[in-house]
């Protein structure tokens, strides 16, 4: 992968030499550390917040409620990993979190069930959760809502029934895809 | 839906009452497990704001839109929303400038903006994700994570573009 966005970076610059470019990939260039800068602000500022109110909720041992729908859930997906209490706990947050459209939430919970699963050595498990994460299949997308609803949009939920159905099917292609290559 | 958030914390926080579990300790922890994520996922983000950044601006979508144009016609879809559909796995902000474009374009109940809704919420960020996450564990063999994920969101269009032209879309 190194090698890839090593080859990415020396084309992308000779593609912009090409075509006269010089000027924009410099501005681009300057620009990179404000933009990675408000990223970061955001997002880290973002899952220290997370990460205390998580840590609560997980020590509430509040999501035990749903074990019943979400344990069968976790197991189809990720298999025997599950039974190990701090993964489920990490990952059912995870799945719960973008079925609900929590993206910060997501993210945070997703980072400490991919630590773990690479700490106990599940391969087959860190592609499902990747996989998983970049379908962004979610049952309330309350970004697109909010922002239709800003431009005063008369069919808000226009859009729903098809991402609804996209992201689930590619959520399946994508779990069936990973477990047919990294056969345990 | 913000109820719901609400309705979440309320309930963690009366379980933790019940409990005896302080909640400040373990949100103070929290937070600074939180601050530790600083250290681990600043250098990705920089290097991959810097390739999306050298995308954008070194010309390569002007050359995509002279090579798509015949595509275009048989597509029958507007550039911007063709453009969205492959910037969209490389940058949310990205493809959120152009989705705000076709909707000033067209008007937020045009076709095309349905369309254009659909490819922003019908997928994510792909290279962000992958990143991110293989960044958190210092995992530099990302495996075929990424072939799978651009896979899945030429997948992810590819059908509502069949929706669309079998009429399911209008």
């Amino acid at each position: 992968m190194n090698k890839f966005f090593q080859y990415a970076l020396v084309l992308l610059l000779i593609i912009g030499f090409i075509m006269n470019r010089q000027q924009q990939m410099l501005t681009a260039l300057l620009k990179t550390p404000f933009e990675v800068f408000e990223l970061t602000k955001t997002l880290i500022l973002s899952l220290c917040l997370w990460n205390g109110l998580l840590k609560v909720i997980q020590a509430s041992k509040m999501m035990n409620h749903f074990t019943f729908l979400l344990k069968p859930l976790l197991k189809l997906i990720y298999g025997k990993c599950i039974e190990e209490e701090s993964l489920y706990q990490s990952l059912s947050s995870n799945l719960l979190a973008n079925l609900l459209g929590l993206g910060t939430l997501a993210t945070l919970s997703g980072l400490k069930a991919i630590q773990l699963l690479k700490e106990k050595g599940y391969r087959q498990a860190i592609m499902l959760l990747v996989v998983m994460n970049t379908a962004g299949f979610s049952l309330l997308p309350t970004t697109m809502m909010t922002l239709r609803q800003s431009y005063q949009s008369k069919y808000l939920l226009a859009f729903y029934p098809y991402s609804l159905f996209i992201g689930f099917v590619i959520s399946v292609v994508g779990v069936l895809i990973i477990k047919v290559i990294d056969h345990e | 839906m913000n109820s719901f958030i609400l309705i979440i914390l309320l309930w963690s926080f009366l379980e933790c009452c019940y409990r005896h579990i302080s909640i400040y300790e373990t949100f103070i922890e929290g937070v600074k497990e939180g601050c530790q994520y600083l250290l681990t996922l600043f250098p990705p983000l920089m290097f991959l704001t810097l390739i999306v950044s050298l995308f954008q601006s070194c010309g390569i979508t002007t050359l995509l839109v002279d090579l798509l144009k015949n595509l275009l016609n048989v597509l029958n879809i507007p550039m911007d929303l063709l453009v969205m559909a492959i910037i969209r796995p490389l940058s949310g902000q990205g493809a959120m400038v152009l989705l705000k474009r076709i909707y000033e374009s067209y008007g937020i109940d045009h076709v095309y903006s349905l369309l254009a809704s659909i490819v922003q919420t019908g997928s994510d960020t792909t290279l962000y994700v992958v990143t991110l996450y293989f960044g958190s564990i210092k995992e530099k063999n990302y495996r075929y994570s990424l072939v799978l994920g651009f896979f899945l969101d030429f997948l992810a269009f590819s059908m509502m573009i069949c929706f669309y032209h079998f009429g399911m879309i209008s």
